[in-house]
């Protein structure tokens, strides 16, 4: 075909220019080491790129919320540790106080340590965080947990729920517990418990006991009010149904639970019985009673049956409020193991991501390299031939 | 005939075929320029030469070929241009609005995991001022866009109409100078360089009339120039969408005829209405329509929670209601206000068209797919499609209104929240409470644009839209460049000149030259011969 000279002008600067610029292309794609910048560099990758970068930062957020629940478990854990060896040590006091040769001075003492366990219960229960938030208060953070109202009590002030995060994507977890869950709750493996009531005589009492889970109205509670019947023995009715005469040394079993009384109870006395669930639990509440309890002098059989009695059943309460403290500190052990689980499936997500983001945007090296190095003699045969093709010409020889 | 005036004859012929290789030389690369040959035959008398005709070597066939296809590269190669800006504005960096979402939900994580925590708080107000502006220089961005290439169009009409009027005048030039009976060749190039230089802007039809004159139209069969006269486009802004510019044909009455976009489906002009009416519109809706989906979503979680003060949750974000344009051929005086209704998982990215029948009442079509939506007319608000439309006045048979749902939104969308305490994050009034920063945060991985898609895969989608529209540009542009360089090259080699030829006949020529010079001193010497004999 006949070629204009403009044609082949056109022609040649144009392939040269078209090699310059795929040659800027690729020297780019090496110098900046990205395959995808642009979307249309590769539509598909570029859009693929976007949602592994969305999963990358999802990922990294729940790593986020992972660590800042570890640190909020392993402060709650540390925290319950020390509000289990206060109470250890409140038991021992209570074994110590129950030992019948103590003077009431000897009590006294020992109701001042109880005190000072109490205190550093109540601290315990109102820690903070860094950031002074209170621990135990549900989502009332500002607020301390435990405080003492204007009746002199000390109340919960937090209230029954916990902050959660988003901890994987499927899953959320508790950041911590709330005081109510703690102080105030006994685990429901808890037993049962007696409590006697502001009695005159000298009853002690020894159980509840478990006898018989199968039998009729097994787990309710009961009240046992002691009289004198018209003949001048004692009797005592269960909730208020028909008397029965009462034997010193007795072992009775009421809605399968086995309770031994002794002693000589005096008209109007009772004892309640209740599933501990159920009788309010309240370590600070056990503290309080058993001090006051230890503070009270100690002048006759009464007195010694009326302190007894406490002793017996604070030291249940103590053990139920310690079994829950541990089953806590056990639920905490097991969220902080399962973030670690999730930090270790995380941390591979993560490395599967970020290769499958290079798969997708980064240049691969080999490859560019050498495109880059075809394309620059490519470029270089194109300025050649135009410069040669440009000499020629029937006018250099006229 | 005399041995000399048969070798002037040559002498004259030589000349004129020097002068006209001259001329082909001195042109090469003159954009336009038709190779001219002088042609040679015997001369009438029966003794000597004579040039019959210096002739422009052109064929009609492929230059309207060629015209066609510049026609539709240029269009491919405006779009690219525009596509291009919108691809380099989506490419990944620090500050693209997916990195910029992934900030923002990463600093609400920050918030559940202490929701009293005030300096967490600033930053989620901080990280969604940032996400806001992102949105708003991108919507600036592309309605900026939007301007320029109503401007362009208008800028390129009356290019086109300059260049009709410029043919207009040459066809007269040049059936006046055949008239005559001379040659123009640069008359025939000169129109035909503006011929092409108007396929570049708008596809047309040329047809060469019996007196050499062209005939211009448009794809539809409206005629820009015919014979002696043109005829004009005119712009003004669209009788169905007040904010869009549309192009409309004086006839030679001086009647203006609204011309549809379609009409123009190459040249740069087609390229600019292309790129206008797709991926233009098209990216402004689906990020408006993101801005939306957030702000709904946001703001109703907003509504249901409690603030760091213990007040209900103000507004997070807001956007611009929807636009409703009413045609201007309405007859009726109805008017729209839109808003959006509290469940937008049913809004799409497409444009409406609300119609009105006095039978059949109000009906809405989806512009991009022309399919009717399900709307529901009660008591002068029409429901359809995640809008609600509040009529007044009465509409007339006929009227027909434009809904923009979403254009305007990422540009206008705005963060309210200028206090970390105004955020939220509780359902109640305890201040640790993070269950509603909660919610907010799982938006981030919830299905909130258009009821199908979280907001990172609809970021996605819009990144594989945008590169494979530039991809498929880029691609037809390449495909179309190779067949106008072929055509190209099959034009010049017919009309282009080649200097080596153009050498070669100099030399020729010269030779020639000397030769019939050579005669006339033959012819003088055998004279002078004569002569000498007295």
């Amino acid at each position: 075909m006949r070629l204009s000279s403009a044609t082949i002008y056109n022609q040649n600067l144009a392939s040269m220019l078209n090699q310059q610029s795929a040659y800027q292309q690729a020297a780019l794609e090496v110098s900046s080491g990205t395959r995808v910048s642009k979307p249309s560099d590769d539509s598909l990758a570029a859009s693929q790129a976007v949602t592994v970068r969305q999963s990358i930062a999802a990922n990294e957020q729940y790593a986020d919320a992972r660590a800042s629940i570890t640190t909020a478990l392993s402060q709650e854990e540390s925290t319950l540790d020390s509000v289990n060896d206060a109470i250890t040590s409140a038991m021992t006091l209570v074994v110590q106080a129950g030992n019948g040769t103590l003077s009431d001075a000897d009590r006294e003492s020992l109701a001042t340590s109880l005190q000072g366990i109490y205190d550093t219960l109540v601290t315990l229960a109102n820690s903070t965080d860094s950031n002074g938030n209170y621990l135990f208060a549900g989502y009332q953070t500002q607020s301390p947990a435990f405080a003492v109202n204007d009746a002199g009590e000390l109340v919960y002030q937090g209230d029954g729920n916990v902050p959660t995060q988003q901890v994987s994507a499927t899953q959320t977890m508790a950041s911590g517990d709330n005081g109510a869950s703690i102080f105030l709750a006994v685990n429901s493996t808890a037993g049962f418990i007696a409590q006697a009531g502001d009695n005159g005589g000298t009853l002690t009492f020894d159980g509840p006991d478990i006898a018989d889970t199968s039998a009729a109205d097994y787990g309710s509670g009961f009240t046992l009010s002691f009289s004198t019947a018209a003949d001048g023995t004692l009797q005592y009715s269960v909730d208020g149904q028909d008397p029965q005469a009462y034997t010193d040394g007795e072992s009775l079993e009421i809605n399968g639970l086995s309770l031994t009384l002794s002693g000589t109870p005096a008209e109007g006395d009772t004892l309640t019985v209740s599933k501990a669930a159920d009788a309010d639990p309240d370590v600070f509440a056990t503290l309080r009673t058993l001090i006051s309890a230890l503070q009270t002098p100690v002048e006759d059989a009464a007195d010694q049956a009326a302190l007894n009695n406490t002793l017996s059943t604070a030291s249940r309460q103590l053990s139920n409020a310690q079994d829950n403290v541990l089953t806590v500190i056990t639920s905490v052990g097991a969220r902080l193991s399962q973030v670690e689980v999730l930090d270790t499936i995380g941390d591979d997500l993560a490395l599967s991501y970020t290769e499958r983001l290079s798969g997708l945007v980064d240049a691969d090296y080999t490859e560019s390299i050498s495109r880059y190095v075809t394309l620059q003699v490519a470029m270089q045969a194109a300025q050649q031939t135009f410069a040669s093709v440009q000499q020629l010409s029937l006018f250099e020889y006229i | 005939m005399s041995i000399v005036s048969i070798g002037v004859s040559g002498l004259t012929a030589a000349q004129i075929a020097l002068t006209t290789s001259s001329n082909n030389t001195t042109n090469a690369y003159t954009d336009g320029y038709s190779r001219q040959v002088a042609t040679f035959s015997e001369s009438a008398s029966g003794s000597g030469v004579s040039i019959s005709s210096v002739s422009r070597q052109y064929n009609q066939f492929v230059t309207t070929q060629l015209n066609a296809s510049l026609s539709a590269q240029s269009a491919l190669s405006t779009q690219q241009t525009q596509v291009d800006q919108i691809d380099s504005l989506l490419a990944d960096s620090d500050a693209s609005l997916d990195t910029l979402m992934q900030s923002f939900f990463s600093a609400i994580q920050t918030l559940t995991s202490d929701a009293s925590d005030t300096a967490a708080r600033e930053e989620v107000v901080g990280a969604a001022q940032t996400l806001a502006s992102q949105f708003n220089q991108l919507g600036s961005y592309l309605s900026a866009m939007g301007d320029d290439v109503n401007d362009q169009i208008a800028d390129q009409v009356s290019q086109i109409n300059d260049l009709s009027a410029q043919i207009a005048t040459l066809n007269k030039q040049i059936s006046l100078s055949s008239a005559l009976g001379g040659t123009s060749n640069d008359l025939l190039d000169q129109r035909d360089r503006l011929v092409s230089q108007l396929s570049e802007l708008v596809d047309v039809d040329v047809t060469v009339q019996g007196n050499g004159s062209y005939t211009v139209a448009l794809g539809n069969g409206m005629a820009l120039v015919s014979g002696n006269d043109s005829f004009e486009l005119d712009t003004r802004a669209s009788a169905s969408d007040a904010s869009q510019v549309s192009i409309s044909y004086v006839d030679a009455a001086g009647n203006s005829v609204a011309l549809s976009d379609s009409t123009f489906d190459g040249g740069s002009l087609g390229g600019l209405l292309e790129f206008r009416n797709t991926t233009l519109s098209d990216t402004q809706n689906r990020l408006g329509l993101m801005a939306v989906s957030l702000t709904q979503a946001f703001n109703s979680l907003q509504a249901q929670g409690i603030d760091l003060e213990g007040n209900a949750g103000t507004d997070f974000f807001s956007v611009a209601d929807p636009v409703v344009y009413g045609n201007t051929a309405n007859t009726g005086d109805a008017t729209f206000s839109a808003t959006f209704s509290d469940d937008v998982s049913a809004l799409s990215s497409s444009d409406y068209t609300v119609s009105y029948s006095a039978s059949a009442g109000f009906s809405v079509t989806r512009n991009d797919t022309g399919a009717s939506v399900e709307a529901s007319y009660d008591n002068g608000t029409l429901s359809f499609a995640g809008l609600q439309l509040t009529l007044s006045g009465t509409a007339q048979d006929g009227d027909s209104f434009l809904v923009q749902p979403t254009r305007n939104a990422a540009s206008s969308f705005t963060s309210l929240v200028s206090a970390g305490d105004k955020i939220a994050a509780g359902t109640s009034s305890g201040s640790g409470d993070n269950s509603n920063a909660l919610a907010m945060l799982a938006l981030q991985s919830s299905d909130i644009v258009a009821g199908g898609s979280t907001l990172s895969e609809s970021y996605a989608a819009l990144v594989s839209t945008v590169g494979s529209t530039a991809t498929r540009v880029a691609a037809q542009l390449e495909t179309r460049s190779a067949l106008t360089e072929q055509l190209t090259t099959l034009q010049q080699s017919e009309s282009g000149v080649n200097l080596d030829e153009e050498a070669a006949n100099l030399i020729v020529y010269q030779q020639y030259y000397q030769a019939c010079a050579k005669i006339v001193e033959v012819g003088v010497t055998i004279l002078d011969t004569l002569l000498d004999i007295n």
